[in-house]
């Protein structure tokens, strides 16, 4: 609770600085915020605090190893965001501090413990999201995406919010731990019940994107201005499944086994339709797009173990997942591209060495090639099913060997010779971001171990 | 310095010097590359003498284990004992002065740093092979001298006229040994199974209890695998066709590699595991026949090549033959006096056919030379001291090591000595021809080579003297009893600290057989050098020229066909067979099934993009039905 608070001050103290006009200050203030508040959470570790006491928030480990990494992907994203952010003097503190109260948002899905605070959180998190989307005014695909955002999410909000109402109507409570007590106590099953778990459902698969509820996905992303598609990609996803992994667990926790059959479907329809539309894309924001619908594929198959790894094995996932997409959103940054079309990345690695590489790491990563982080978060992912539905990932394998065909096209384009290609400029906090990364992309496999 | 620190250094010297060579040799200047390579090696045979001297029984030193399981274990450790000392006295003495030779011979090649580089690397996994306490290490070493004898052929391989053949040659080599190399592969996977270790003293030990529990079937799986092996490395019937191409290579590799060291792995290897072989009397009859066979075949070979080179590697051969009817015989002693003495002459031999070649300008055919002795002194004396020792002119040493297998044969088999002393005296009979034909008779090469005749320079005489003086005295090491108990058999009182060797029988005979035997060897090989002398000297007949040879001279210098008859035999099915794999299995099943699988994919795609139409009320109309049939879904699950 004490960090959302210092996170949410942050947010309004940078607003008030952005009326100094100096957009540096402003950056200082929000990556200040942001550090004290992964240092609080921290804290939480070794001592829990009790400053101020609210029965809805509940802090554990896992809230904590979660928060810390949404926190870094979001100074990250906040540092990347920076060179735009700053061109619009007066609009600087309005995009950092949107970006700060949205993950406000995913720190209350890490940590709730009634489905009030369930539904708070996931709405701070997502309409910061449907403005941050449309924040490239000029441009009418960002308005585009925004719209479309703003309908399908609200719609999937309604469903959700329905969700909630039948299950308080089946079990009469809003409190997780009463929820499940309650559904122990049940001697046959409620047809209430099991509507409103599927409408929740319906609404969880909307927001992490998975067919057939992904439609938003390619359309948003590649809308959106680079940076918002980067934190929607990472910590929005990240926040989405942390929060119904916990509901789930915690609230439902006596229906076992209820939603494998359809999340089994779900996770293959989600991995073909991702990877097969992946293979012919020629914008790079699309193609992350469409390859984080694949991720959200693989992601599932977290859901369906239900055992105490379960969360570690979902945090490595978008552990590892995340550096490449900050990689990814940086390069793209650097490069600068209107029409983001993958074509522009011609011999970029030959140009821009050390960006190349990072960018080819990150994209191995995503394919999963040892020894990258990516190839950690699928094993553990993979390696935690195999047992009990081997033919899963059976599936699943294969759709690896497909995706290795799109990343390794963006790769070879990268690396291709072209006499006319420009040196791009790697600004500083680029250059920062990138090691970070590159960092992350490399020796995360190590901290993903250590955690677990 | 005690044996552990001889040992290491010995070993790593070499090492040493080929890491260095390799890394910096490239920006030094050759003589200082040429210095440091030699200069390791005249080290390690120091040591190695000083280790000789020191020896005291058979000793294991363990550095660290390469691979550690609950029921056995592969350690990196090192056995001195007199069989490896002595081979590694062979090995760095003989390699030292062919070093010494090099810096000479090799003066004017580019690729002078990287020479040595693959020269003392080569020297190093010697050392591996002979001074390892288990297979495993024989294993490591025989594989190591494989690659650098592959990479030292195939040397000149950027050469405009011979290049090819060189690479061809080098992969040739590689290839034939690989045949062998899995055969001892297979052996190794046997022993280990068998009795569960690699290391020759627990073998020997457990091979000597009296209950031994081994079937014949199995010991003679192990033997005849080793042997495969054997075969492989000491060019033996049927894998020896790669050892004449390997002369592809420059000479003083094949002076070193493919005559003195690496060949006689597989004699070592035998002589090694001799407690296997003696339980095995069936691999041992085949080993000898084996050897009979390929010392005739290869003998018979060898008086029709005109190459100086093709001459002494099927002498080569032949030699190596020899020694393997010791080995089937139980003369391990025997194999290994013959293997020392064939050391020193037949490098001699191949450093003066060197020498020659570096006077000619890298002629090599015989029939251009001629009467060289007047220009060359100094390679020709010790050139014929060669020859005399290898044809085994009485009292000097190729006489007395020959004369003990021959000894050994007489004990076994009258018709097996028979076939032995012809051989002897086919060798006799093609090394004189060589030496008189190259030094003899009138010179005919061209006249621009005739201007440019010279003697080389002391680096390249120097190994030649010493290796000359050695073929003459090396007979003294294992003298026959005849010249008194104190001073004979020196070698075999030597050898028979090494495990297992003890326990061989030796043979006995009496003293006139002795002199019979020594006598009928003194008359062949006399008959011999007269016959030859009359034939190319006197009467100046010469080799004709390829197209005019006919009846058992075109056999002989087309050697009698091997190379042809495995091609039509091995190649030419393998090469139709892959053919035929390629067209079908390949092109058009996988590769077009292939094709499908990813235009599937890529088409449904393109198919499956289209589903993404960008109207926000479809995107809405997807999802209920996705809600819809989850909804339903449950409905019929109940």
């Amino acid at each position: 609770m004490e960090a959302i608070i210092i996170l949410f001050s942050t947010g309004i103290v940078s607003l008030f600085i952005a009326m100094t006009r100096k957009p540096i200050l402003v950056l200082l203030t929000a990556l200040i915020g942001v550090t004290v508040t992964a240092i609080v959470m921290s804290i939480n570790w070794y001592t829990p605090m009790q400053w101020v006491k609210y029965d809805g928030i509940e802090t554990d480990y896992f809230t904590i190893i979660y928060g810390a990494t949404a926190t870094l992907f979001s100074f990250l994203f906040i540092l990347i965001g920076y060179s735009k952010f700053s061109k619009e003097v007066y609009h600087t503190g309005d995009y950092i501090a949107i970006l700060i109260f949205s993950l406000c948002g995913a720190l209350c899905l890490f940590s709730f413990t009634d489905l009030f605070m369930f539904f708070i959180g996931l709405e701070i998190l997502s309409i910061p999201m449907y403005v941050m989307a449309g924040s490239n005014k000029k441009n009418l695909l960002s308005s585009e995406a925004a719209m479309k955002y703003f309908f399908t999410g609200s719609f999937a909000t309604g469903v959700l919010l329905f969700g909630i109402a039948c299950v308080y109507g089946a079990l009469g409570t809003f409190q997780l731990k009463e929820m499940s007590e309650a559904i122990a106590a049940m001697k046959n099953s409620s047809a209430l019940l099991q509507v409103g778990m599927i409408l929740i459902l319906a609404g969880f698969l909307f927001k992490v994107g998975a067919v057939p509820f992904h439609f938003w996905g390619p359309d948003v992303y590649s809308g959106s201005p680079n940076v918002v598609t980067g934190f929607m990609a990472t910590v929005v996803k990240l926040a989405a499944f942390c929060g119904f992994l916990r509901l789930f667990q915690l609230g439902f926790n006596g229906l076992d086994g209820f939603f494998v059959e359809i999340l089994i479907a779900v996770s293959v329809l989600t991995m073909f339709v991702g990877n097969l539309s992946a293979l012919r894309q020629t914008k790079l924001k699309r193609l992350i797009a469409y390859s984080s619908i694949t991720h959200v594929g693989y992601a599932l198959i977290c859901l369906l173990v239900k055992n105490e790894h379960t969360p570690a094995y979902l945090w490595t996932y978008f552990f590892a997942y995340g550096f490449s997409i900050v990689a990814l959103i940086t390069v793209s940054m650097i490069v600068n591209d209107e029409n983001d079309d993958i074509d522009r990345y011609k011999a970029f690695a030959r140009t821009n060495p050390f960006a190349g590489f990072v960018m080819i790491l990150a994209l191995l990563s995503l394919a999963g090639v040892p020894p990258l982080v990516g190839f950690f978060g699928k094993y553990l992912v993979f390696s935690s099913a195999i047992e009990q539905y081997p033919v899963l990932i059976i599936i699943a394998l294969i759709n690896s060997g497909i995706a290795i065909y799109y990343y390794l096209k963006v790769i070879l384009t990268a690396i291709s010779k072209d006499d006319n290609a420009e040196k791009s400029t790697v600004s500083p906090l680029h250059a920062i971001v990138l090691s970070i990364s590159m960092f992350g992309l490399i020796l995360g496999g190590f901290v993903t171990f250590w955690v677990n | 310095m005690t044996i552990n620190l001889l040992l290491l250094s010995i070993l790593f010297l070499p090492l040493i010097g080929a890491f260095f060579n390799g890394i910096v040799g490239k920006y030094l200047s050759k003589s200082i590359v040429g210095t440091i390579a030699t200069g390791v090696m005249f080290i390690a045979f120091f040591l190695s003498f000083v280790l000789f001297t020191k020896l005291n029984g058979p000793e294991v030193y363990s550095l660290f284990s390469v691979i550690q399981l609950s029921d056995f274990s592969l350690n990196f450790s090192l056995q001195a004992d007199t069989l490896s000392v002595w081979m590694t006295m062979i090995v760095t003495g003989v390699g030292a002065l062919i070093h010494l030779f090099s810096m000479g011979y090799m003066h004017e090649d580019k690729g002078y740093y990287k020479f040595f580089t693959y020269l003392n690397l080569f020297v190093f996994a010697m050392l591996i092979l002979v001074l390892g306490s288990n297979y495993f290490m024989l294993f490591f070493g025989w594989e190591g001298v494989g690659i650098c004898s592959y990479l030292l052929i195939g040397f000149h391989y950027s050469d405009e006229q011979k290049g090819l053949a060189n690479s061809l040659a080098a992969r040739k080599a590689f290839i034939m040994n690989r045949i062998g190399d899995l055969g001892l592969l297979i052996a190794l996977f046997m022993i280990l199974a068998q009795f569960g270790t690699l290391e020759y003293r627990e073998l020997a030990e457990k091979m000597s209890l009296a209950d031994l529990s081994v079937s014949t079937w199995v010991m003679f799986g192990i033997t005849l695998c080793l042997f495969i092996g054997a075969t492989g490395k000491s060019a033996q019937i049927p894998l020896f066709t790669w050892l004449p191409d390997a002369m592809a290579g420059p000479t003083p590799v094949s002076a070193l590699i493919h005559a003195a060291t690496m060949v006689t792995a597989g004699i070592f290897l035998v002589v090694r595991s001799n407690f296997f072989f003696e339980k095995a009397p069936h691999t041992q009859e085949i080993i000898l026949y084996i050897g009979l066979a390929t010392s005739l075949i290869a003998a018979f070979i060898a008086i029709k090549q005109n190459d100086i080179k093709k001459v002494l590697a099927y002498s080569t051969v032949s030699q190596l033959g020899f020694i393997f009817v010791s080995l089937g015989m139980g003369g391990y002693v025997a194999a290994m006096f013959h293997v020392s003495t064939h050391a020193f002459f037949k490098a001699l031999l191949f450093l003066g056919s060197g020498s020659v070649i570096h006077a000619m300008h890298h002629e090599q055919d015989i029939r251009k030379m001629g009467a060289l002795k007047k220009y060359i002194p100094i390679t020709h004396i010790t050139f014929l001291i060669g020859t005399l020792a290898i044809a085994g002119f009485p009292f000097l040493s190729g006489f007395f090591s020959k004369d003990e297998i021959l000894a050994h044969a007489l004990h076994h088999n009258f018709v097996i000595y028979i076939l032995l002393a012809f051989s002897a005296m086919l060798t006799a009979i093609y090394m004189f021809r060589l030496y008189f034909l190259v030094f003899h008779g009138e010179f005919r090469g061209s006249d621009h080579q005739k201007s440019h005749l010279h003697e080389s320079p002391l680096n390249m005489t120097l190994p030649l003297m010493i290796l000359a003086v050695l073929s003459v005295i090396g007979g003294v090491l294992n003298l026959p009893s005849l010249f008194g108990e104190g001073i004979s058999h020196w070698f075999t009182h030597l050898l028979k600290q090494t495990d297992g060797l003890a326990a061989v029988a030796d043979i006995h005979l009496v003293q006139s057989k002795i002199i019979i035997l020594m006598l009928t060897a003194s008359i062949v090989t006399i008959v011999a050098l007269i016959f030859t002398y009359i034939l190319y000297v006197k009467k100046q007949s010469r080799p004709v020229e390829d197209n005019q040879l006919t009846g058992w001279s075109k056999l002989s210098f087309n050697k009698l066909y091997f190379d042809e008859i495995y091609h039509f035999l091995f190649v030419k099915p393998i090469e139709l067979l892959s053919e035929l794999t390629h067209n079908i299995l390949d092109v058009s099943i996988l590769n077009k099934s292939f094709y499908k699988v990813a235009y599937a994919f890529n088409h449904s795609g393109q198919l499956i993009r289209k589903w993404q139409n960008g109207i926000v009320s479809s995107y809405l109309l997807w999802m209920v039905i996705g809600i819809v049939v989850m909804l339903f879904y449950y409905l019929i699950k109940k």
